[in-house]
């Protein structure tokens, strides 16, 4: 999942990008409203980022007016407002203006952790924390899988792509959509990570004896399988 | 545009009102005039019901003794003398009859002496009851007198000496006429009793009349203090400052009163707001510092420290996050000490001590830590101060109001641009100029400039300034009885204060430098 931080407050970005950095989220963030509204906007069809955390007073252009320039454009990102602006009609505002969420600050951590995990979860129909596919489940929560009861031991990064894949399961994803949520756009094009890691994933989940969990997509991506 | 700003009351100013239990109120407006109503009312009907008694009372008696002097003479006129010196009162049936023992009227007559009975009437004769010859002091100087019969019955007579005719078959013996005292009385009863009559209707027409107009007071006064009882109604469910008096027809007298109360409730209006602002703006000024405290040290410690125990695995991050809180902690204390200068400049009480102070040399130690930024942003500072120019002023208000004018200056001139800072003495005091050119400032912030915690830019980005200076700034200028104007025409944005001129506390002196 690749999450954009627009906050002016450099050490309050930097402790966000490391904290959703540990939690297995691709990370960019900026200090400055303009050049968050560029990034945000940099990928027209609206799949660069999965979620902005979006503060309301910045330098150069300010929370609200990002949100609207968003969402009369067409892009859909969720976004969670995140602001010091902590009365009533604030929210509202930002919610009417089309924000998915509104965290005043002082927040909690596990807090925002909480949000941004059932904005993603409820954006892929999800309404628990939970996802159950035959014997295989995933626990948003506390980052955990479970194949036939037993805990699967994932990596990070993997964790992250299952995630993805089954947040996603009525469509397929492309390769070049994994790149971007799941791993640094620094990766080489022509290298084979992801397959690697679909290959990883695979030998982790699959039950023997029985279809994959992943299907391949020859020459669009990859699908999981959600029956 | 042009803006004078005068020193905004304090922000502080809780506004209570407070009951004080040893303070014992007045008596009601309407227990107060009801009580002095019915008093003057009670006095006033007292004095015409006394004074109408005692007028009756002696017009009953003045008639009373007019009928007795009548009824004297009557009966002096038929007073008879017969040629054998018999002597009677020679009435006619008419008048008989009332001096009868059924009658109301007496008499009796005397010899000149007053020792002999020679008649009396005949109720007299039938019961055997003479009457005395009065003594003591008559009533007045018609020898009027009252006593009263054997049996009780109260009498009022009239004694005098009168001349009885003797009858003569001529005219010539008319000078034979012989002295007599005569004494007619009445039967004092009927007056009595119509005196008494009297005292019943005039107290009952006191009590009337008290109860009344005692009736047709409260109810007046009840009603002409019912505007004002709805006037305490309509105060009394005003429960925030926003509300006005419910609009209403009043008198003449509480209707000036309601426009006071509205404008007060105002003035409340404006002050609460102000305040209520104020605490905002303070709490949205902590809630950053303190969500990037929590934020920083919550992801520290969820990622260096393993759960459960105190064992670090990633001192590094532990580090870099009590880096951070030292930092933000610095940065809220400079906050919380900006904010107490404020509150202490708003407070009134600080003592404002003057001295005898240099303007160069203050402005020399004022621009001093400006210099780098000057050069980094491309400034240019032009200062015109008169050469050795002392004034008599607070010393660090002074230097307050020029850091935060020059510090304001610096931070948001256009970049490559001049600022031009002039000071000079008038006849008011000493002027302060500061004007510097800003990009894309609103006109309608000038209202604004001097509100704590206004920024012209509202994102925390830059975290040396909290909005304050330009408050404390006014404040100063207050505290030293001056005043400041702010411009902005042609991208140029000038504040002007002027510090008074105060024989009793400022002396400027000029001094040549030989």
């Amino acid at each position: 999942m690749r999450i954009l931080v627009i906050e002016d407050s450099h050490i309050l970005r930097a402790s966000l990008v490391t904290g959703l950095t540990d939690q297995g989220y691709i990370v960019d963030a900026t200090g400055d409203g303009k050049h968050g509204l560029w990034l945000a906007e940099s990928f027209q069809d609206g799949t660069a980022y999965d979620l902005i955390i979006l503060d309301i007073m910045l330098p150069g252009m300010d929370g609200y007016s990002i949100l609207r320039a968003l969402r009369d454009s067409g892009n859909h990102t969720l976004i969670l407002m995140l602001s010091a602006k902590y009365e009533v009609d604030d929210r509202v505002k930002g919610l009417r203006f089309g924000a998915d969420d509104y965290l005043a600050k002082p927040f909690d951590f596990d807090e925002l952790i909480a949000r941004i995990e059932a904005l993603i979860r409820r954006k892929g129909g999800m309404s628990t924390n939970t996802i159950k596919v035959e014997e295989l489940t995933l626990l948003f929560n506390s980052k955990e899988v479970y194949k036939q009861g037993i805990k699967l031991n994932l990596p990070p990064r993997e964790y992250a792509l299952l995630e993805y894949l089954m947040v996603n399961a009525n469509r397929v994803v492309s390769r070049s959509e994994i790149e971007q949520k799941i791993y640094d756009s620094n990766i080489s094009p022509m290298s084979n990570v992801i397959d690697s890691a679909i290959s990883s994933l695979r030998k982790h989940i699959d039950i023997n004896g029985k279809d994959s969990f992943i299907t391949t997509k020859r020459g669009l991506g990859y699908q999981f399988r959600n029956q | 545009m042009e803006r004078i700003h005068s020193s905004p009351l304090n922000v502080g100013w809780a506004i209570s009102l407070e009951i004080n239990e040893n303070i014992t109120s007045m008596r009601s407006i309407k227990t107060t005039t009801t009580f002095n109503a019915l008093i003057c009312v009670t006095i006033i009907m007292s004095i015409f019901s006394v004074g109408g008694y005692q007028l009756f009372k002696n017009e009953l008696e003045a008639q009373f003794n007019r009928e007795l002097e009548n009824e004297f003479k009557s009966v002096g006129s038929v007073a008879r003398i017969w040629p054998d010196g018999d002597f009677y009162i020679d009435l006619d049936f008419d008048m008989a009859s009332q001096y009868e023992v059924s009658g109301t009227s007496l008499f009796q007559v005397w010899d000149v002496t007053g020792r002999e009975i020679i008649d009396q009437a005949p109720a007299i004769e039938a019961t055997g009851e003479y009457l005395a010859h009065p003594t003591g002091e008559p009533l007045d100087e018609r020898l009027l007198y009252d006593f009263s019969q054997p049996t009780g019955k109260q009498l009022r007579g009239l004694i005098n000496t009168i001349s009885a005719q003797v009858v003569q078959e001529d005219s010539q013996s008319r000078d034979q006429d012989k002295e007599i005292q005569l004494l007619v009385a009445k039967d004092l009863t009927p007056l009595n009793n119509a005196k008494k009559r009297m005292l019943q209707y005039s107290l009952l027409f006191f009590f009337s009349i008290l109860v009344v107009v005692s009736l047709a007071l409260v109810y007046t006064i009840r009603k002409a203090l019912k505007p004002l009882d709805d006037l305490v109604e309509d105060i009394s469910t005003i429960e925030s400052s926003g509300q006005k008096l419910q609009q209403r027809l009043r008198p003449e007298e509480l209707s000036s009163v309601s426009q006071v109360i509205d404008a007060l409730i105002a003035r409340l209006d404006v002050i609460v707001k102000r305040e209520r602002r104020y605490n905002s703006n303070i709490a949205h000024e902590l809630r950053t510092p303190i969500s990037e405290l929590r934020i920083a040290t919550d992801i520290a410690l969820k990622s260096s420290v393993i759960p459960n125990s105190d064992i670090i695995q990633n001192p590094g991050r532990l580090l870099i996050a009590t880096k951070q809180a030292n930092s933000i902690s610095i940065s809220m204390s400079n906050l919380v000490n900006t904010m107490l200068s404020l509150v202490r400049l708003e407070s009134g009480e600080l003592q404002v001590k003057y001295s005898n102070c240099c303007l160069n040399t203050i402005l020399d130690t004022m621009l001093l830590p400006f210099e780098q930024k000057l050069a980094a942003r491309g400034l240019n500072l032009k200062r015109d101060c008169p050469i050795q120019q002392f004034v008599m002023t607070d010393k660090t208000l002074l230097e307050t109001i020029l850091k935060n004018l020059i510090d304001n200056a610096v931070e948001y001139s256009s970049a490559g641009t001049l600022i031009e800072l002039i000071i000079e003495t008038t006849n008011f005091g000493i002027q302060i100029s500061i004007s510097n050119f800003v990009d894309g400032f609103n006109v309608r912030d000038l209202d604004e400039l001097f509100a704590p915690f206004w920024k012209s830019d509202k994102s925390r980005f830059n975290k040396e300034h909290y909005g304050l200076g330009l408050a404390i700034t006014n404040e100063a200028v207050s505290a030293l009885r001056g005043g400041i104007k702010t411009n902005y025409s042609n991208g140029k944005l000038q504040f002007v204060v002027e510090l008074p001129q105060h024989h009793s506390h400022i002396e400027l002196k000029q001094y040549v430098v030989a």
